[in-house]
């Protein structure tokens, strides 16, 4: 059905960062009908180049220099156009928020099947049958930036199935989602796997495949290093697949470092009678909490339910009643904001200057240059001190943004979901720094759905429940147990629903 | 590189467009706050712009981009008359046919041609002007001849001259950082 | 299962030509000299787009903003000697006249989605050089609100100053911290948001049909029809 041959592909990069490097060195690969295929391995490994060759993005959308043969159902790639290639390959990329094209669902249902020609009778069929079998019921007909993420993602697939491809191409699917979405979107692969559909995913994530995949292919370094069935990938041991780079594939095996249980300190954070209202709908509620100092907590909880909001009522951008006290004291939007440091998901909306060096001293009066010298160094970030900030890897800029945090000598630091699309060393790398960074500032929050960072570096968790309740409790032998159980039962919750969402 | 804008070329084509106008209207609502700074809007909206548009022609330098821009620039700032959109075209047209001269390549044809273009940043002062016409039409019922002289007297007939040139010096300036912010952001980061 | 409609949420659905017909031809009557009656009948007609298109919060707003100028205007217009009182008559004169615009303009942004557009484009046979870049403007444009107010909001902690000071005296520095994390974060994004409708077969040069079947029925026809009407009666000096 597919057929790879001699592919090498060469990425033209950008001038601080020219890489000449193949992203893909003599590959070949032969994928079947109904197979369900998980390319995996280290960021950068190449996984993402193929599936590009695989909907035609590269070479036509994504210059690049492609040598080979990328043959779709005996057709060359070369010889077609990406329309015509999205005929029968279907393509769901990492980001919700940037696959959408219309601003209703229903239209963004269509859009795929207007493109294609289709009559609108036809387009109505389709739709009807993309709705039933994804259980979109309540997703049509509404704006869609008000949808969440893993919603969105469900469009996205709807909008694909609908134009009925045979060829279900996924880039890093779940990078957004939170567990209960990767649960959803495990329903919608099973759905097209028993409908014979041919099925390739390039993942970090493997939890969620486990009885979907036929065949994993492991990548590094541009080249196929070997190719597992599911039993044989599951007994590779937990210390090979780190090797790999590889994340876990069960719950139960995480492996959580803990670090010696520090004295109590005293009271960084204290949030009284907390309460924030939108629309007449109070989102928020914490009587009374208190996190100590050279604490890292995890919030944890479904999306929607105020991760977000609660930390922008410490950093001072929404508004609340109640009292949130900063070590003993209430302190104004300004105080707070040059206390605290928040590293989004998108780093690229906080990176300002020239340089890495520049990005570092920005926004503190009277530059220390050793210092800032001496912080990139420890973060490893150096050899990068002259680059620009956005040519910078994924991981590279949040360390860059923690170095930034650090000169600042800022007391609070806030993360939104860090680890989302990072590979098995990037992640663990990041617990390394927040775990040496923990006695630096005062109080580190990060919100996440990745167990693995979790249970690696975290010391209390904070559930949000949608029901307003909330649950504060540290991470030792119980706390553990409990977070595993937390997290496997909320992804479990979702498989047994078999297609019906609430 | 074939002479049409591709699919995917006319899709950057909006976006960009998308930013720019956010940023036209964003500046015609500052602006507008006093009539002193309203009569610079040409001027400073060019010089804010500029980034926007360098990085645009050069992503996508082939003919068509900028009158595209041009186009949807001109329908925004075109609400009360056509005399807007027309003019955008205009000038659109010779910021095409300036930097075309330099095969769209070259920094300075570009920011020459940018400085045509932003000459088109009159508009919504175009917009105020007809509607000062419907005013003085209606005041003059209430208060006579000689009171609506007097207001006149503050906006001249050479006025809008001054402000096209006021626009296009504007345009040299944005064009000139947006080539700078080129040099020291875009191109280093890759997404050129 | 509830019956795929179609899409912008109004109680009586409006063909985007005639919404868009009539945000020219409403601008173009509000700009001439014009009987305060004709003003009245105006305002009215965009108040009831507003509410046909639910944005009861915006007909509140701005319906209730015309009236009340309007009442102000014809009760004290004559009294007020003061500079400063004509100036502000004159301000409220000026907001009178735009009301109606931007609650037309509000119509067509809030009221109808990308898909209308780009069927009522494409029904006008407007070339897909044109259509494609409009609609993606469209999309686009909540996207740049949003990054521009995550990019402020980072600039607040980064301790890069925002406020008047900073555009008045560093006002290249200002620019470039807001400009260059704007462009290349939105540089990302559209690029990304290109390959997704490619992928879905997206094609300037192929043709492509639509959901919405956008055709000028009565409503159309009765709302140009009446905007007309008010027009001829106002030139023809019936209205006063």
């Amino acid at each position: 059905m597919i057929r790879l041959n001699n592919i090498s592909v060469a990425y033209e990069g950008g001038q601080d960062n020219p890489s000449h490097q193949n992203a893909l060195d003599n590959i070949s690969l032969t994928i079947e009908k109904g197979e369900c295929i998980v390319l995996c391995g280290k960021s950068g490994c190449g996984k993402t180049t193929i599936t590009r060759l695989l909907n035609g993005l590269i070479p036509m959308f994504y210059p690049a220099g492609l040598q080979g043969e990328v043959m779709l159902m005996g057709k060359s790639t070369r010889d077609m156009t990406i329309r015509e290639i999205s005929q029968f390959v279907g393509s769901v990329f990492q980001n919700p928020k940037s696959q959408i094209f219309n601003v209703d669902t229903t239209g963004e249902l269509a859009f795929g099947c207007e493109n294609q020609g289709l009559s609108r009778d036809a387009i109505h069929h389709r739709l009807k049958q993309s709705v039933q079998d994804f259980s979109l019921e309540k997703l049509i007909n509404r704006d869609i930036f008000r949808l969440s993420g893993g919603e969105k993602q469900r469009i996205a697939c709807g909008s694909i199935y609908a134009m009925n491809p045979d060829i279900y191409v996924l880039d890093e699917p779940s990078s957004n989602l939170d567990l209960q979405s990767i649960g959803q979107l495990h329903n919608i692969l099973k759905q097209l796997k028993s409908q014979g559909k041919t099925i390739i995913i390039s993942e970090h994530r493997l939890h969620y495949l486990k009885e979907l995949a036929t065949r994993y292919i492991f990548l590094e370094d541009g080249k196929i290093l070997n190719e597992y069935r599911p039993a044989e990938l599951e007994a590779v041991s937990e210390a090979d697949k780190r090797k790999m780079g590889l994340r876990t594939q069960d719950f139960d095996q995480i492996d959580s470092k803990r670090v010696a249980k520090q004295p109590l300190k005293e009271v960084a954070m204290d949030f009284q009678q907390l309460l924030v209202r939108r629309n007449k709908q109070t989102i928020l509620k914490m009587a009374n909490l208190q996190i100590r100092k050279n604490t890292v907590l995890a919030i944890v909880g479904e999306n929607g339910v105020g991760k977000s909001c609660l930390i922008a009522c410490v950093m001072g951008f929404l508004n609340y009643q109640g009292d949130i006290l900063l070590n003993g004291s209430k302190k104004n939007k300004q105080a707070r904001q040059a206390e605290s440091f928040l590293v989004m998901q998108d780093v690229n909306s906080q990176l300002f200057a020239r340089t890495v060096f520049d990005e570092v001293l920005l926004g503190v009066k009277s530059p220390d240059l050793k210092k800032a010298h001496a912080i990139l160094d420890q973060l490893g970030l150096s050899a990068l001190s002259q680059r620009h900030p956005a040519s910078l890897s994924g991981g590279q800029k949040q360390r860059l943004a923690i170095a930034s945090a650090i000169y600042g000598q800022k007391k609070y630091l806030f993360f939104d979901e860090p680890t989302s699309g990072l590979d098995r060393q990037s992640m663990e790398a990041f617990c390394q720094l927040i775990l040496e960074n923990r006695e630096v500032v005062d109080v580190t929050v990060i919100i996440t759905h990745d167990l693995e960072l979790i249970l690696g570096c975290a010391d209390e968790v904070l559930l949000l429940n949608r029901d307003l309740s909330i649950d504060l409790y540290p991470l030792d032998e119980a706390g553990i147990k409990k977070t595993r159980t937390l997290f496997i039962n909320l992804y479990e919750k979702q498989l047994q629903k078999e297609g019906l969402y609430v | 590189m074939k002479k049409k804008l591709s699919t995917k070329e006319l899709i950057l084509a909006g976006a960009f467009a998308a930013i720019f106008v956010v940023g036209l209207i964003a500046m015609a609502v500052i602006t507008g706050f006093t009539p002193v700074t309203f009569l610079m809007v040409a001027f400073l909206t060019g010089i804010v712009l500029g980034p926007i548009y360098m990085l645009y022609i050069n992503k996508v330098p082939k003919r068509g981009t900028i009158l595209i821009l041009a186009a949807l620039c001109g329908l925004v700032m075109s609400s009360t008359s056509f005399y807007p959109l027309l003019f955008s075209l205009l000038c659109g047209l010779a910021a095409e046919v300036t930097s075309g001269l330099g095969n769209f390549e070259s920094p300075k044809h570009n920011v020459l041609g940018y400085g045509f273009f932003s000459s088109m940043f009159v508009g919504p002062f175009l917009s105020i002007l007809f509607a000062k016409e419907a005013f003085f039409k209606s005041m003059t019922q209430y208060y006579g001849e000689a009171y609506v002289a007097n207001f006149a007297s503050l906006a001249p007939e050479g006025i809008i001259l001054g402000l096209i040139i006021s626009g296009f010096i504007g345009g040299i300036i944005g064009g000139v950082l947006g080539n700078k912010a080129l040099k020291h952001h875009f191109k280093r980061a890759g997404i050129v | 299962m509830p019956a795929i409609t179609l899409q912008s949420n109004s109680v009586v659905k409006i063909d985007p030509r005639t919404k868009l017909v009539l945000f020219l031809l409403i601008n173009i009557m509000m700009m001439g000299n014009k009987p305060v009656i004709v003003e009245v009948l105006l305002a009215g007609i965009s108040c009831l787009l507003l509410l046909n298109g639910r944005l009861i919060k915006e007909t509140l707003l701005y319906g209730g903003l015309f009236f009340l100028l309007l009442a102000i205007d014809s009760g004290y217009g004559l009294q007020v000697s003061t500079p400063i009182g004509q100036g502000l008559i004159i301000a409220s004169r000026m907001i009178r006249l735009f009301l109606p615009m931007v609650m037309c303009f509000t119509v067509l942004m809030k009221n109808t989605t990308v898909s209308e557009f780009i069927a009522a484009f494409q029904k006008a046979h407007l070339p897909m050089g044109f259509i494609i870049p409009f609609a993606v403007m469209v999309r686009f444009v909540p996207t740049v609100k949003e990054e521009y107010q995550a990019i402020v909001q980072a600039m607040s902690y980064r301790g890069i100053p925002m406020g008047v000071k900073a555009v008045l005296f560093k006002p290249f520095m200002t620019l470039e911290y807001v400009m260059v994390p704007l462009l290349i974060s939105s540089a990302g994004v559209m690029d990304e948001l290109a390959a997704a409708a490619m992928t879905r077969g997206l094609d300037r040069d192929s043709i492509r049909s639509n959901l919405v079947d956008v055709k000028l029925r009565l409503p159309d026809y009765t709302l140009m029809a009446g905007v007309i009407i008010i027009f001829i009666l106002m030139k023809k000096g019936w209205l006063g």
